[in-house]
């Protein structure tokens, strides 16, 4: 294996060495300066990309609206959640008296559940994508198993793309689990038609709390 | 396999075929104007990401030891295979070792050049494809055809009667009752698997870090489930930092499908770690060579840079008219044209950099700019120089080469060769050609040459 590894490298020093490349173009810039729009402009945009995706959106202006609505979107249902610690605006109260389940439950337990409750680390307003970082209490099986999905965003977390957010980790650190989710699961591999829901969920529900 | 002409000439007669390929293509290259048109300083982020590929391209091996390291780092054992038999026994050696019984795969295009799923299935493993077009060519034991939209060539009434026989559900050709049954039987299998395996889109040397993107979320459901997942890829998918990495997610669905940004872009940076309730105990990267290491020593090192976003494929005439198998490998469309030589060899791949007109469409879309059409000329040149191309072409071009330079030559042949061949032309079009000839006419149509040549009514004009 490891001799693999020397004659590969070799090789390649030697092939570098040989390699018709095109010259680095002048006058680049270094990168993509980032963008910074005001809170209402954030959200219009998210609002607009998640109307494209198929989101179904629920802008709330207090805490108090945001639970309510979760409540009702999650009653008398089976639930797939986040630990009640890690939703924000005190979300978690309304997985009192349901059926839930929570990362530490077994796999098949879990792929049962009907609705998946999470937050997110952060939402792209440009592409409408949620920001997932996964750990404990945040299991990423809950974004992932229940074919719908409801996620409740802080508004102060909406940032305008993912180099954006990015720039929040510095190079060299250790990376959380990150994922983005970008509107429901889907394919167009059975002629051109697009069908959702087709591993991940079908739906997604998304609650803007204040 | 079926020679080159064959296999074109195979696909030329499927007119299904050749109807759906150019729908879709059609479609996917609209889409891709659009995306690309709403994005800010598009231009701007493909010349730096095509930049950014090619300065990491001058240094692949300092780069890869970094990778190695950070990867290392983030406690991903690392493994080097040389060529694709290599790279199964290592991905074998992996299952077995973790005593790993049924893997599930998401798509990848590394793995498809290695043919990972025979080796594995030899070994005694059970393996699933879980992309949904993926999962349909394993039922159907046949290859994709399109990087993006693996089975393009299948009407849905062939793809129900195929679930319907092979999975012996009642039939139907409805595209979301297929995609529900699919969910329905790959969800058992991710839930009962101790493997996953997949490939990766971009690797970020400074954060040791594996992307992958899928629009089904089986990627996302292979590197969450299972307690072992392995990941094979190109040596060349490299990044230098995250930045790099924003600016290819930017141009790469958009190119591909024309969605802004694919469904599913997990960034993966080690196993899981304590406290997690899910991912992989065990992560494992095989660093695949297998043939790209020569292809960086010399005049199509540029073509490394692709992101494999399959624009170039929708754009080219050729793929759009004979599909994906007709290249017969891996890789489909200008892409396949070049990339197929160069990791395979120019021996038995030697007509592939004939497959385009040389048009130039691959290069206006490609997000990365890469100058395809300079790449086919050179291996075609290469082609010719080692006595690769056919005899007849020599002596042709050196008979053209005559005729041109002599302009009472010209004249004569121009006269005598268009009344000749308006003799075989029926409606303006001739069939087939005699001699030499007859290899242009086998797989296209040619126009009847005009009664009078350019210089005859441009004389005539003159004088009138």
């Amino acid at each position: 294996m490891s001799s693999s590894r020397t004659d590969i490298l070799t090789r390649l020093r030697q092939s570098q060495l040989r390699a018709v490349l095109p010259e680095p173009a002048q006058g680049l810039p270094d990168g993509i300066a980032p963008k910074k729009l005001d809170p209402t402009a954030l959200l219009e945009r998210l609002q607009a990309e998640f109307k494209l995706l198929g989101v179904e959106t629920y802008v709330e202006n207090s805490e108090e609206a945001v639970r309510q609505r979760v409540k009702g979107l999650i009653t008398q249902k089976s639930i797939l959640s986040w630990d009640a610690n890690q939703l924000p605006y005190d979300a978690g109260q309304c997985l009192e008296g349901e059926k839930v389940y929570f990362g530490h439950d077994s796999k098949n337990d879990q792929a049962t559940a009907e609705i998946g409750l999470t937050s997110c680390e952060a939402v792209l307003a440009e592409t409408g994508s949620q920001a997932m970082i996964s750990g404990p209490g945040k299991p990423r099986t809950a974004s992932l198993l229940p074919y719908t999905h409801v996620v409740v965003i802080r508004r102060s977390s909406i940032v305008f793309g993912m180099g954006e957010f990015l720039q929040n980790f510095k190079s060299r650190e250790l990376l959380p689990y990150l994922v983005f989710i970008t509107g429901p699961s889907r394919t167009a591999d059975i002629a051109l038609v697009i069908a959702l829901g087709v591993h991940g969920p079908g739906k997604i529900i998304a609650v803007i709390g204040p | 396999m079926a020679h080159f002409l064959d296999r074109v000439e195979t696909a030329l007669r499927d007119e299904h075929l050749r109807d759906a390929m150019l729908a879709a293509t059609r479609d996917l290259a609209s889409r891709r104007v659009n995306a690309l048109a709403n994005l800010e300083n598009a231009d701007m982020i493909r010349d730096l990401a095509r930049q950014a590929k090619m300065t990491m391209l001058r240094d692949l091996a300092g780069n890869l030891e970094t990778f190695e390291r950070n990867l290392k780092r983030n406690g991903i054992h690392v493994h080097w295979a040389r060529d694709g038999k290599e790279a199964n026994r290592i991905v074998i050696e992996i299952a077995k070792a973790a005593k790993c019984k049924r893997a599930v795969k998401s798509k990848s295009m590394a793995t498809e050049e290695t043919h990972l799923n025979h080796a594995l299935i030899d070994a005694g493993l059970d393996v699933l494809e879980t992309d949904l077009g993926e999962y349909i060519v394993q039922l159907a034991d046949t290859t994709p055809s399109h990087i993006i939209l693996p089975i393009i060539h299948m009407t849905r009434g062939d793809i129900g009667q195929i679930v319907h026989e092979k999975i012996s559900v009642p039939y139907t050709d409805d595209p979301e009752k297929l995609t529900k049954i699919a969910r329905a039987k790959l969800r058992e299998a991710f839930l009962s698997a101790d493997l996953g395996i997949s490939g990766c889109n971009f690797g970020v040397i400074d954060t040791g870090t594996i992307c992958l993107v899928s629009n089904e979320g089986n990627a996302r459901l292979c590197t969450t489930l299972p307690r072992v997942h392995v990941a094979v890829m190109g040596i060349e998918k490299l990044v230098p930092s995250l930045a790099e990495f924003d600016w290819m997610i930017k141009i790469l669905a958009r190119s591909a499908t024309g969605q802004k940004i694919t469904t599913y872009t997990s960034v993966i940076s080690g196993p899981r770690r304590a406290g997690d309730h899910d991912g992989p105990e065990e992560m494992h990267v095989v660093l695949l060579d297998n043939g790209r290491v020569n292809i960086l020593g010399g005049e199509i090192a540029e073509i490394l840079g692709c992101i494999r976003c399959g624009a170039c494929l929708n754009a080219c005439p050729v793929y759009r008219n004979i599909g994906g198998h007709a290249y017969g490998d891996t890789y489909p469309g200008p892409i396949g044209a070049i990339v197929t030589p160069g990791l395979r060899g120019m021996k038995d791949w030697k007509e592939l950099p004939d497959a385009s007109s040389l048009c130039g469409a691959c290069r206006d879309v490609c997000p990365v700019r890469l100058d395809i059409p300079r790449m086919l000329l050179k291996l075609r040149q290469t082609g010719v120089e080692e006595g690769r191309a056919p005899a007849s072409i020599k002596w042709m071009m050196k008979g053209f080469g005559i005729v041109v330079s002599r302009p009472w030559l010209y004249r004569l042949s121009a006269r005598w060769g268009g009344r000749v061949a308006r003799l075989l032309a029926s409606r303006g079009w001739i069939h087939k050609l005699p001699g030499l000839g007859g290899g242009w006419t086998r797989s296209r149509d040619m126009r009847a040459p005009a009664a009078k040549s350019f210089q005859q009514l441009w004389k005539e004009r003159k004088r009138a």
